[in-house]
């Protein structure tokens, strides 16, 4: 009988105590897009992970730029990880989709225990996710003035090719 | 006598070695700074917060709280969260978060320092209080104002062509109509000429 506690409750630990199974990632990217309004750039990811089975990672860590950092979690709202990401200058946030590499205190504390360069690759990180950076916009090209000049001297000179034409 | 002295030598060395103690542990530096150079109504206002841990060891279960700087009926929260944690922080890492709000007043608003508490050991459930630095006092422009510096200014000068048109259009109406009148008759003369 006691056998039997022992073995229900160790299986109970061992279910709750499992890790996430196949995760799926879902991640949301925003960056600083005006170049006028903001003189450094910034960008946030924000990652959902829904679990088959498991329960949530309770850390994340994401590899930026060949850092890897440990991912922050609203306090308020459970399960959901942001990551964020600076630069000193506009031009220095690379434009487009970089991947993120996810790490769980698993493969993160592999990834710590790797030495060479090799052992570091062969790691298998928890997933992936992208930040999109459309780039930066710092306003239209041509002003709306140039258009407004350039209508208004054409129809000033078709004006003043008839007056010529008249006076002749 | 003798006894005194080496008590209070002993209670010397007892003090120095747990002063260094202290310079072994771990400090959390954090800064608070806004990425805009603008701060405008109803536009995106974006805050980012570094944490760096400077010290040889790692800091559990970091919290940062800075909901009291942005009341949600003056700032509306839209990317990020301004109450977020970390596990745990290890030495020499330099973190960022970044958050997003949209200021729904204008006027001057007072910013002050985020509160992050952290334990500087994962047994030890002590927990050290540290501030952020703040921004202070800002001045949030209404967004008529930015336009009237950025925008485009299109519909402005739409609004101005359709107002100044008159001017010129009724004119040359009138001169369009004579010129077309005359060379009709001029026309007609030529015709008429050529008829005789």
């Amino acid at each position: 009988m006691f056998r039997l506690i022992v073995a229900a409750l160790a299986l109970f630990a061992f279910v709750n105590g499992e890790s996430c199974e196949s995760p799926q990632f879902k991640g949301v990217s925003h960056s600083t897009r005006d170049g006028r309004l903001t003189v450094e750039p910034a960008a946030q990811v924000e990652i959902t992970v829904k679990c088959k089975s498991g329960k949530q990672p309770s850390t994340l860590y994401a590899d930026i730029n060949g850092q890897v950092v440990p991912c922050a979690q609203s306090a308020t709202s459970p399960g959901k990880y942001f990551v964020g990401v600076a630069a000193a200058t506009h031009k220095e946030l690379a434009k487009g989709r970089t991947a993120i590499k996810l790490y769980d205190d698993e493969s993160y504390s592999s990834l710590r225990k790797a030495r060479t360069d090799e052992a570091v690759k062969a790691v298998k990180p928890f997933g992936q996710v992208e930040l999109n950076h459309p780039g930066v916009s710092y306003g239209p090209w041509l002003p709306s003035e140039f258009f407004a000049v350039s209508a208004f001297g054409v129809v000033w000179w078709v004006a003043y090719r008839e007056r010529s034409k008249i006076l002749s | 006598m003798f006894y005194k002295i080496t008590l209070l030598i002993f209670s010397l060395i007892i003090s120095g070695i747990f002063c260094q103690t202290d310079d072994e542990e771990s400090f959390l530096f954090v800064t608070k700074q806004t990425v805009n150079r603008f701060i405008v109504q109803d536009k995106e206002l974006t805050i980012k917060y570094s944490l760096y841990n400077s010290g040889p060891t790692t800091v559990f279960n970091v919290n940062l709280n800075d909901i009291h700087s942005f009341p949600q009926d003056q700032f509306e929260l839209l990317v990020g969260t301004l109450n977020p944690k970390w596990e745990r922080i290890n030495a020499d890492t330099n973190l960022t978060h970044v958050v997003v709000l949209k200021p729904k007043q204008s006027g001057i608003s007072n910013s002050t320092h985020a509160v992050v508490t952290y334990q500087k050991s994962e047994k030890n459930a002590e927990i050290q209080k540290t501030y952020s630095s703040e921004i202070g006092d800002v001045y949030i422009m209404t967004s008529r104002e930015y336009d009237r510096r950025f925008s485009s200014h299109i519909i402005d000068w739409i609004l101005f062509t359709a107002m100044a048109s008159p001017c010129i259009v009724f004119p040359f109406f009138l001169w369009f109509k004579s010129k077309s009148k005359y060379e009709l008759l001029v026309t007609k003369e030529k015709s008429a000429k050529k008829a005789q």
